[in-house]
């Protein structure tokens, strides 16, 4: 599949602040890119490099083409949805015709366009069109914002976190309009969001963040401060008080952030951990948590399996699952289990 | 006190007589100060956006420099374009001295920073996220400025207003430029001046009135704007 983005050693900076550290990362074609995350670690600024709004260095490739954010063609293809939304003291109308203008839609295509948008968001023409921007809720707002980017059927759509701040209706409506506009349209989509359940079912693809470094896949992030023992080892103290240790030679990063695959995450009733880790060999470092959240996954092909939230403390693990497994251990939120991980598998990002 | 009664009573019947001396005054005064904020407005307005919206180098000096002009004193304004376009001058030989087009220069250069430094400062106060919104909806350019100026026109109508009231109240440049010629380029303050000196009251407040008069004809004009802008 073609890569509609690839970053190659891209940073940005604000201030002295290195904000983003991206050694390579690539956006296939028509994908459902969840972006994961602490607060602060990077998805914002990520999404607004990747719509041109933001100045970076290193190489970006848009579409084939290296570019530099100016390019008129690139931006007119990609829209981003802000957090918190910013609608112009005009009409809802007004508003969502405003991108369409730009691009020199007859006034026809226009109105047809913002029908269309308005409808995909839940919100009936005729009774929200002529409103002006200050009679709309938060919620609404929002709906409003994605419709003006929808309109616009681009060609890429980066949404930064589009449900937090807004109610249940308006967040189920707003993902209904992201979820057609993927079946519809086949945009290229990078969502950053804390709502990993909706995002586990829509994503094709998990990027995490953590300090401005990216890693592909739902990885679980360690953070650090990582310190090195007497024996040249690493280790690192979370905040929940467990100590996770890193093999010697896992490379010459700087020790920011490890990360875990949650194929390496293994799951299982305290009793029953000698006969999860098997015939495993080495080094394991472990916690102690509660299943919080099991959702469906989509990405990687819609293979069906299982991705189960753990919180240990203030960590929150993810592990992928097979259903047997889960029927087997009786696994479901609420349960209480064992997360034990191979030392080698623990790497720096 | 009594002249001071008498002269509200020999106004209002100045006003409805419509006395053409009077009402030579209004007319020079209207045609001098839409043509001045005409001129002000045009040139201030892509000025202030410039001085808000970009960074550049010198920028912080400029902006200084605008904000120190809206105290510039009418009569040195007069001054200094007395000398610019009187026959010695550089711009003599177009014979603007004594004009009306020669006072809304005066008058343009008194507004000006007025315009440009609150337009500036109205678009430095825009929130981040309306450029961002902008940018990603494909906005650049010319129509980015537009509409930041019409995001900010109530910030805009305030630095109108407060341009207007500052061109239509002065003396100093109106004095030195227009020479204060009957029929010609006598305007409503310079008019007031000269009567009030003469001792002739009742044109004297007849005068203020019509300039208060004009005054709050166009504040309820622009709040009409502002409320049809809302609705």
């Amino acid at each position: 599949m073609k890569n509609i983005y690839e970053l190659r050693s891209l940073t940005h900076k604000y201030g002295s602040r290195r904000t983003l550290d991206i050694k390579s990362l690539d956006i296939p074609e028509g994908a459902v890119v969840g972006l994961v995350g602490p607060n602060g670690s990077g998805k914002s600024t990520l999404l607004k490099v990747l719509a041109f709004l933001q100045p970076f260095d290193g190489e970006m490739q848009y579409d084939g083409r290296a570019v530099s954010g100016k390019e008129r063609e690139a931006r007119m293809n990609v829209t981003l949805l802000l957090q918190e939304p910013y609608l112009l003291r005009r009409s809802v109308f007004e508003n969502i015709a405003y991108g369409l203008r730009l691009r020199g839609c007859s006034r026809d295509e226009t109105a047809a366009r913002v029908s269309d948008a308005l409808e995909r968001v839940g919100m009936p023409f005729g009774e929200f069109a002529h409103r002006p921007w200050f009679r709309l809720s938060g919620g609404e707002s929002q709906r409003v914002s994605l419709a003006s980017r929808l309109a616009l059927r681009p060609k890429v759509l980066l949404l930064d976190e589009p449900t937090a701040n807004v109610d249940e209706l308006s967040a189920e409506r707003i993902k209904g309009a992201i979820a057609k506009a993927i079946r519809d349209w086949g945009s290229t989509i990078a969502v950053a969001t804390h709502d990993l359940t909706w995002l586990y079912e829509v994503a094709t693809d998990i990027v995490s963040l953590y300090g401005g470094r990216a890693a592909g896949g739902p990885t679980n992030l360690l953070p650090g401060p990582w310190n090195i023992d007497e024996a040249g080892g690493r280790y690192a103290v979370t905040g929940g008080g467990w100590k996770f240790r890193a093999p010697v030679a896992s490379g010459t990063d700087d020790m920011v952030c490890a990360a875990v695959s949650p194929e390496d995450i293994i799951i299982c009733p305290a009793e029953d951990e000698g006969a999860a880790i098997g015939q495993m060999t080495g080094e394991f470092n472990r916690a102690r948590g509660v299943i919080t959240q099991m959702s469906l996954e989509n990405f990687s092909g819609g293979s069906g399996g299982i991705i189960a939230a753990i919180t240990c403390g203030n960590l929150t693990f993810k592990a992928r699952l097979t259903r047997n497994a889960v029927t087997e251990q009786n696994l479901c939120p609420g349960v209480e289990v064992n997360v034990v991980f191979p030392v080698s598998s623990v790497k720096f990002i | 006190m009594n002249y001071i009664t008498e002269g509200f009573s020999q106004a209002l019947g100045l006003i409805f007589s419509m006395n053409e001396e009077t009402w030579s005054a209004v007319r020079t005064t209207m045609r001098l100060t839409m043509s001045s904020m005409a001129l002000t407005l045009v040139i201030g307005l892509p000025l202030g956006f410039a001085l808000g919206y970009h960074e550049f180098r010198g920028r912080r000096i400029i902006r200084t420099a605008a904000d120190t002009f809206l105290a510039l004193p009418t009569v040195v304004v007069g001054l200094i374009v007395y000398a610019f376009i009187s026959n010695r001058g550089p711009f003599g030989k177009w014979q603007l001295l004594f004009t009306v087009e020669g006072m809304a220069i005066g008058q343009t250069i008194l507004a000006l920073p007025i315009v440009v430094a609150l337009t500036a400062s109205a678009i430095e106060n825009l929130e981040e996220r309306l450029r961002f919104t902008l940018l990603t909806l494909g906005a650049s350019g010319w129509r980015m400025a537009v509409t930041c100026l019409t995001e900010s026109r109530y910030a805009l109508l305030v630095a109108a207003m407060t341009a207007y009231g500052r061109i239509v109240a002065e003396v100093g440049v109106s004095m030195m430029i227009g020479g204060n010629i009957k029929w010609h380029t006598r305007t409503i303050t310079t008019a007031i001046t000269l009567e009030t000196g003469k001792g002739d009251f009742a044109l004297g407040i007849a005068l203020g009135l019509l300039l208060l008069s004009i005054s709050f004809a166009v504040n309820v004009a622009l709040s009409f704007v502002k409320h049809r802008m809302d609705s």
